[in-house]
């Protein structure tokens, strides 16, 4: 734990005040709080304690360096303790924000930004994560607006074996021009973003740049009796995913740094120090290797305990030795005799270790193969133990070794969508009393990926609505027409259309009414899949001074071909308000409903009704208590009250019940003086269970500020 | 990409250079305060239950501080009517004062009337020049903003049938009970208004960044999360006590304009912020325990709303230019699906385990099923569809920016009606405890009051420059 939060502090306070020439400040503020909360939860008997302790601690300034230029600061940190039981994680985090604000007295904005956060949780390793930004702006005006941003983060873990370790960068520019043209207001707006993210820990790279463009018009014709408005949009996204694929193992010759001879005298475990010989590694496999160690003109295996090997300049993976010979002695006579081979590793070309191994002879490269199990050494020798009879001489000319080697093949993936949608809106409206409406909208989209079929969905929704105000301010009548045509080229085209018809009155300022219509169908491949009709009716009523009733009926039906079902439904709702006073206020609510479905020849029934009821009351503004009841189809109630006593002091009281559960809170919040606030809340929850369960929680929380 | 890096960094440089400071910075277009060292001092007025038909003018109101000296709010007579007044609370002064203890309001009268049978009759000013003093205990910090209510009862205000003696009290900020708060943010100012839901009255203003749109509340500790969009901050708010506690800085994207609030699942206080920034087509997350932000996520072309779904744990962003709704995991926050919907989506709502899109540019809403990732149902209307909630037993109320009107369906979700409210109505929020809609608008710097089931608009209040954002406590969270 590296984190010194108070040494960070005092350095950047100290930068604040003094320096630059301008030592005044324009502010400085000091925050610290502290907070605990105890949970405690009893569930069949069994009670468990969890207690979670913060401290937060901040300190911000503003240093204004110039008329336009500001840096701001905001250094926070925290420390948490969380006890759950005797386990306790105690965790630091510390947050550094700096921000450089350009204030300009143009019309342009300029912003710089850099916040890192160090968290340090006592039990695992240290995070941090950074977020540098960048923005530019100027507002649209006579020129086009014009933005730029630069955004990156980057998260990284300080664990020896990394499991975090990524950046994200986006960059985006965009524009945007309004203008007037014969009567026209049109814009036109055009943005490029480009994303990429950068995985280090699985190398995994994202890139996707977008190109967005985007026009709309709109214009009034008929003294503005008509209006109309187009909008045209093109979006181009493209995402290049570059990963690596699965890995591949195969066999390879692993390149010495250096050959090993020793001579024949001395073998086995031994230890010794080899000579180099690059005679052996020389890739020359006709001409014998003269050694260095000893005075005879060649490796001739016909002598026993040569010490023959091989070296790398760091520790690699070996599964086989070949030593390759010449001689005049036929392979079968080679491989009849017994050398007494052994294959030796070490880590310091002084102390050997025995390996085991399988030897053979291949007579077409003319070499003796030693396999063995994959071994990590640095330096690996063959000696030959035993000498065969002398019948001639078996000189060696080089030494390979194999190991095997990973490759990982780059996968890159490439995506792109293609979207252009257009939409146009009419909206006439000759008279006052009369408005109709109508909008098309098309939307195209088409998605390439490699390796699957391109797939091309075609959107068109149409809307018609209609508005003719009867008689004003008392009768009116609505009507609206949507369609929505969904043609994928993969599948059936889908549709849906809808019709409402509304008429509503208000004959009084004190009552309204209204009566509604709608019908809905849904099609597949130009088959009806299902049909819904629906009716209202609603009135509201002022009855008297304070006291408003309303009522409403609706009746349904639904009709699925496709699944063969029918559903009939009929419901009603009546709501009452009661005010006989400003400070009191009563809510009733009622429904009930009915509906009968059949499917397969089989008819169910089903019947629901709903009342609540809402009272609240405050006799002055420092009291308010309100009381909801619900008494169907579930019987609950809540009662709640907040109390104002004094201007520093807030109290906060509730209580709630239904079937399975009750609860009661309370919480208390004093303000002694402007800088210090002090909260405290306890609640409990029971649980009418066999184990008679319940949870408590309990908190606290200060904090004082300058 | 190392490449576009440098170009890009150097053309950054290169732009900063070169372009000069011809245009007048956008924020100049806003009231501001002669100095932010300075305090806002917003003066409501509002009457007692009074049928007394009354008029006065206002030429002078000031602070005065505890040596006597005199501190102008109002640099214009105001003139005000108990018939207007009567109707809703209104704003009288926004003015601005050095920091200080002040101990009294003065209020200086030119012109005061009563109307009687048709016709009216100036009453005699009070003694002392017209002067009316009330004595106060305020003490104002640099930079804060706060409120004086000041209540009025006609009735009692003229003495002798001529002698004009106003009955005015005055209260100083001080918040109501958590169930009664609603915020609005001012976003051509850079404070928050703080309305009481019973009372339907402004009772206090909390000084923030500049240009506050979005708001968002961490309910486990009653913090109010406002983002400035012009000063590229975050403001964090105890709401119970109307305080800023802490500020939060955007490191990172250009122009935020929208923010949403997803709670930690797993900790008890706090969780993200998902932050849409309308000109660098990303979201940016802020992690609200550490005030940090912790990375920008790319989506479509000028996200323009957002809105998360805690159960399904995620976040849903509307592109503008796009025409597209980007969903966002909270669990690795990451992009997981595009939809496709109508021109110009600007907005969100959520309920009945659908997500409606509201396309401003087509007259449409997009109806998503966030499970299967495909619009499940098309609704068309006559207006362009802006914002929306889903409340008062599963109804639709949908604002119309464009059209300044608020338009209503029933459960069927079939239009039933059209009202008209504020001009550029923006934001709402719903008090199902109430049953009222409280809807910002944007162009008349007032909020209206709505009855959802009578369809009507009931009230109107006066708020500051440019609101955007609604946000209610209520007592159930």
């Amino acid at each position: 734990m590296t984190i010194k939060p108070v040494l960070l502090i005092t350095v950047i306070a100290t930068f604040v005040f003094f320096a630059g020439s301008h030592v005044a400040l324009a502010s400085i503020g000091v925050r610290a709080s502290f907070s605990e909360n105890e949970i405690v939860t009893e569930t069949a008997g069994v009670v468990k304690n969890s207690t979670t302790t913060t401290k937060n601690y901040s300190l911000n300034f503003q240093k204004q360096l110039t008329n336009t230029l500001s840096l701001n600061g905001d250094i926070r940190w925290t420390d948490s303790l969380v006890n759950i039981d005797g386990v306790e994680t105690k965790t630091k985090n510390v947050f550094p924000i700096f921000t450089l604000n350009y204030s300009p007295p143009a019309q342009y904005n300029l912003r710089l930004g850099y916040n890192r956060t160090e968290s340090a949780p006592s039990q695992d390793d240290r995070i941090t994560t950074a977020n540098m930004n960048a923005g530019f702006a100027l507002p649209a005006g006579r020129l086009p607006s014009f933005d730029l941003s630069f955004n990156k983060t980057t998260t990284e873990d300080h664990a020896k074996v990394q499991q975090i370790n990524g950046e994200t960068a986006t960059l985006r520019a965009s524009s945007s021009y309004k203008f007037e043209y014969r009567e026209v207001d049109a814009s036109i707006n055009y943005s490029f973003s480009q994303t990429s993210s950068e995985d280090f820990i699985v190398d995994t790279t994202t890139e996707t740049p977008t190109h967005f463009f985007s026009t709309d018009a709109s214009r009034e014709f008929m003294d503005g009796k008509l209006k109309a408005s187009m909008n045209y949009g093109f979006n181009l996204s493209e995402t290049t995913t570059e990963s690596l694929g699965t890995a591949s193992r195969f066999e390879q010759t692993v390149g010495p740094s250096t050959g090993l001879e020793f001579g024949y005298p001395v073998g086995g475990p031994t230890p010794l120090v080899m000579t180099g010989e690059p005679q052996l590694i020389d890739n020359d496999r006709n001409t014998a290797v003269v050694p260095s160690s000893v005075g005879d003109p060649t490796i001739d295996l016909s002598v026993s305990n040569w010490n023959m090997g091989l070296g790398f300049t760091s520790t690699q993976g070996i599964h086989e030795l070949n030593l390759y010979i010449t001689s005049a002695l036929s392979s079968v006579v080679i491989s009849g005799y017994n050398f007494g081979w052994q294959v030796y590793t070490s880590t310091n070309n002084v102390s050997w270790t025995v390996l085991g191994s399988s030897v053979n002879y291949n007579s077409v490269f003319r070499r003796f193969e030693f396999a063995f199990s994959e071994t990590n050494a640095r330096y690996f020798k063959i000696v030959n133990t035993l000498s065969p009879p002398t019948l001639g001489t078996i000189e060696v000319t080089e030494i390979t070794a194999l190991g095997f080697a990973i490759s990982t093949p780059r996968n890159s993936f490439t995506s792109s969508v293609t979207r252009g949608f257009s939409g146009l809106t009419l909206v006439y409206s000759p008279t006052d009393r009369l408005n109709l409406g109508m909008n098309i909208t098309i939307d195209t989209t088409s998605d390439e990926r490699d390796g699957s079929a391109d797939i091309e969905i075609k959107n068109s929704r149409y809307g018609l609505n209609g508005r003719y105000v009867v008689i004003p301010e008392y009768m009116q009548f609505a009507s609206t027409y949507a369609s929505t045509i969904s043609t994928p080229s993969n599948g059936d085209e889908s549709e849906t259309n809808s019709y409402t018809a509304a008429f509503s009155v208000t004959p009084l300022d004190t009552v309204n009414g209204s009566v509604s219509y709608l019908y809905s169908e849904n099609l597949l491949a130009g088959a009806v899949q299902s049909e819904q009709n629906s009716a209202n009716m609603s009135v509201f009523m002022e009855v008297y001074t304070g006291i408003d009733l309303n009522l409403g009926a609706t009746i349904s039906s639904s009709e699925s071909p496709a699944s063969g079902s029918e559903t009939e439904s009929s419901s009603y709702i009546w709501g009452l308000k009661l005010e006989p006073w400003k400070t009191l206020t009563i809510l009733l609510n009622g429904s009930s409903s009915g509906g009968e479905s059949t499917q397969g020849g089989v008819t169910t029934t089903s019947t629901s009704e709903t009342l609540d009821m809402r009272i609240s009351y405050n006799p002055n503004r420092k009291l308010y208590m309100s009381a909801d009841f619900d008494f169907k189809p579930e019987v609950s109630e809540i009662y709640s009250l907040t109390w104002t006593p004094t201007r520093t002091i807030q109290c906060r009281f509730k209580y709630n019940s239904n079937d399975t559960t009750s609860g009661f809170s309370s919480d208390l919040s004093w303000r002694p003086f402007r800088p210090i606030s002090l909260h405290t809340g306890y609640s409990v929850i029971w649980t009418d269970n066999l184990t008679d369960d319940q949870v408590e929680t309990l908190y606290t929380r200060a904090s004082i500020r300058f | 990409m190392k490449i576009i890096r440098s170009i890009f960094l150097v053309s950054l440089v290169f732009l900063a250079s070169c372009v000069t400071p011809a245009v007048q910075d956008l924020q100049t277009r806003f009231s501001s305060p002669p100095s932010s060292s300075f305090a806002r001092v917003l003066v409501y007025l509002h009457l007692t239950a009074s049928s007394t038909d009354l008029e006065f003018s206002i030429t002078q109101a000031s602070l005065i501080d505890g040596e006597g000296g005199s501190h102008d709010l109002l640099h214009a007579p105001v003139n005000v009517s108990s018939v207007d007044v009567g109707k809703s609370q209104v704003l009288l002064v926004e003015g601005f004062v050095a920091p200080g203890d002040y101990i009294g309001l003065r209020l200086a009268f030119s012109r005061a009337s009563i109307g009687r049978g048709g016709k009216r009759a100036n009453l005699i000013l009070p003694e002392k020049g017209g002067e009316f003093e009330a004595s106060l205990n305020l003490e104002l910090d640099g930079g804060q903003s706060t409120v004086l209510s000041l209540e009025w009862n006609p009735s009692a205000s003229v003495e002798k049938r001529v002698v004009f003696t106003p009955a005015i009290t005055v209260e100083t900020q001080r918040p109501s009970a958590r169930g009664l708060l609603l915020y609005i943010s001012n976003s051509g100012s850079n404070y928050v208004t703080v309305i009481d839901r019973s009372l339907e009255r402004v009772i206090g203003a909390v000084t923030v960044g500049d240009g506050p749109r979005a708001m968002a509340l961490n309910k486990r500790n009653d913090m109010l999360y406002v983002l400035n969009s012009r000063s590229h901050s975050i403001s964090v708010i105890d709401a119970l006590y109307l305080e800023l506690r802490d500020t939060i800085d955007l490191t990172a994207g250009i122009n935020p304009t929208d923010m949403t609030f997803m709670p930690d699942e797993f900790d008890a206080t706090d969780g993200k912020l998902y932050i849409v920034n309308r000109s660098s087509n990303d979201v940016v997350l802020v992690d609200t325990a550490s005030s940090r932000v912790m990375k920008a996520v790319p989506v479509g072309h000028r996200p323009s709303f957002v809105l998360g779904d805690k159960d399904r744990r995620e976040i849903y962003v509307t592109n503008e230019l796009s025409n597209t709704l980007s969903i966002i995991s909270t669990i690795d926050d990451l992009v997981v699906a595009t939809i496709r919907v109508d021109g110009s989506p600007v907005g969100l709502a959520l309920g009945d385990d659908k997500v409606y899109v509201f396309n401003q540019g087509s007259n449409s809403i997009s109806v998503v099923s966030p499970s299967d990732r495909v619009i499940v149902d098309t609704l068309i209307l006559s207006d362009p569809p802006s914002r929306g909630i889903k409340a008062f037993n599963k109804r639709f109320f949908i604002l119309n920016t464009l059209t300044d009107k608020i338009t209503f369906f029933n459960r069927q979700d079939v239009l039933t009606a059209i009202r008209k409210v504020g001009d550029s109505p923006i934001g709402l929020a719903a008090d199902e405890d109430r049953n009222r809609l409280y809807v910002s608008n944007f162009g008349s710097n007032t909020v209206s009051i709505i009855d959802p089931k009578g369809e009507r608009v009931v009230g109107e209040l006066d708020v500051g420059s440019k609101p955007y954002g609604v946000l209610l406590l209520d007592n159930q969270q």
